[in-house]
């Protein structure tokens, strides 16, 4: 499991921006409009680099005993940092139970834009 | 004999990855429909309307980094495997008290939000960049790039002393701090990232861009979302009404701001909307705001503890804020 930690974080984090982003309208409750594009790039980039973690946590599982060397190199990364975990907080809320739109901001938001085009 | 080898690994790799996915992805829609059927029993219980606040704007701060931040975690991992450390100490003046403000304008080639910054700076601390330059570069990225700038313009409009102020006070604050660490900046506050230069035995220069990105960017996103419940904690602890009691004396408004600007943790390229919305404060408070948010903000100051320690975030953001503060000040009072 230590080993695919990395690949699951980075899996659900890019799923859930891509959750947002890509498959609804859900970020505009968060963020502008214009930073769609940018959000739909880097959740796919994000389940991208996800998808090769894990492949390359299965294929050390296979090439133990040929790559002792690369094994003890890496042994500082083959599990991802621990703080890394909190990104989970998000990723799930995103994906199980997106928060509504923030009254006040709403507000703050709907204020700037009649302002605008006035 | 080889070829049979690795056709078999091929496939058997294919095989267990098919496992993995059905058996994982079976597990999930368990977990997601237990949850989902749980979770609104005991939600109800605990979702009061400043808990669900809580949730919007952590989600909200967390998801506005997620793009950048990921823009300079691949910078900076690119930096690391890719570019040779000759071109930096190249580019870049031996002398520091030239390197800074060199480095400084050079923050007008990294656009977006202060998340990118951090990544970036360290990446190139790394690799021999002064700590004093690559920390003016780290100030000066997110304020006086041409995206933040142009979002300037289009908030102020017809206000061009705004976005000059904004460039002006952001590059000067950056400066400043590059030579306050250049005289006064000791080693040993500063930690810098555990990974040595193993660029000379690398095997193979993608493979150490990709496994890069990935420690580079958990670890901060990981800061990030720190950052993002301390700042949605801030926010909903502290009513808005306290603003209005200020909006009379200038220079109080003016340090509200800038405190405002440190919990609220607004992208820079958000802030001048937000700065121009808040209505009844003087134009030298709102460039307070701009300039003080994309350089101290709390989910900066996560991101700066992780990555440099965290006796180095308070000691830096705390004299940043103070630089910030005063060069707002003297532009505001020069230009606006």
């Amino acid at each position: 499991m230590r080993r695919y930690g990395s690949a699951v974080l980075l899996l659900l984090t890019g799923g859930a921006v891509l959750r947002i982003s890509l498959f609804s309208d859900l970020y505009l409750r968060y963020v502008q409009a214009a930073l769609r594009p940018y959000l739909v790039i880097s959740g796919s980039l994000l389940m991208l680099l996800g998808v090769v973690a894990a492949i390359r946590g299965m294929s050390h599982r296979d090439h133990e005993e040929e790559h002792e060397e690369e094994e003890a190199e890496d042994h500082s990364h083959s599990h991802g940092p621990r703080i890394a975990w909190l990104l989970t907080l998000p990723a799930l809320a995103l994906l199980l139970f997106p928060p509504p739109r923030w009254a006040r901001t709403a507000r703050a938001a709907n204020r700037h834009s009649s302002r605008h085009r006035a | 004999m080889q070829n049979e080898r690795t056709v078999v690994d091929g496939l058997r790799l294919a095989v267990r990855a098919m496992v993995y996915a059905v058996l994982g992805g079976a597990a999930l829609i368990a977990i997601a429909t237990v949850v989902s059927v749980l979770g609104p029993m005991l939600a109800i219980d605990l979702y009061t309307p400043p808990v669900a606040a809580w949730w919007t704007v952590f989600t909200a701060v967390a998801v506005q980094g997620v793009p950048f931040l990921f823009l300079g975690t691949v910078v900076s991992a690119a930096i690391g495997a890719f570019v040779p450390e000759r071109v930096f100490t190249r580019l870049l003046p031996r002398n520091q008290a030239l390197a800074v403000p060199i480095a400084g304008a050079a923050g007008v080639v990294l656009p977006g939000c202060e998340c990118a910054s951090v990544p970036v700076a360290s990446s190139l601390m790394r690799r021999g960049v002064a700590p004093a330059a690559a920390l003016a570069f780290l100030l000066s990225a997110p304020a006086i790039n041409p995206v933040v700038l142009v979002a300037t313009s289009i908030a102020f409009p017809g206000q061009p002393k705004m976005v000059l102020g904004r460039l002006v006070a952001s590059l000067a604050t950056a400066v400043v701090m590059g030579w306050l660490w250049a005289r006064f900046g000791r080693e040993e506050w500063l930690r810098l990232p555990k990974r040595t230069r193993t660029t000379a035995s690398s095997p193979a220069g993608m493979k150490a861009f990709v496994a890069g990105l990935q420690h580079d960017f958990l670890h901060a996103g990981g800061f990030l979302v720190l950052g993002a419940a301390a700042a949605a904690t801030f926010n909903i602890a502290v009513p808005r009404s306290i603003l209005d009691i200020f909006t009379g004396s200038s220079w109080l408004s003016l340090l509200l701001l800038a405190l405002l600007a440190v919990v609220l943790c607004v992208c820079s390229e958000a802030d001048a909307f937000v700065a121009a919305s808040l209505s009844g404060f003087s134009p030298a408070a709102k460039l307070a705001f701009m300039v003080v948010g994309p350089m101290v903000d709390l989910k900066l100051i996560a991101l700066q503890a992780g990555t440099f320690g965290r006796s180095f975030a308070f000691r830096f953001s705390s004299t940043t804020w103070l630089v910030a503060v005063t060069s707002s000040t003297l532009v505001g009072w020069w230009l606006l």
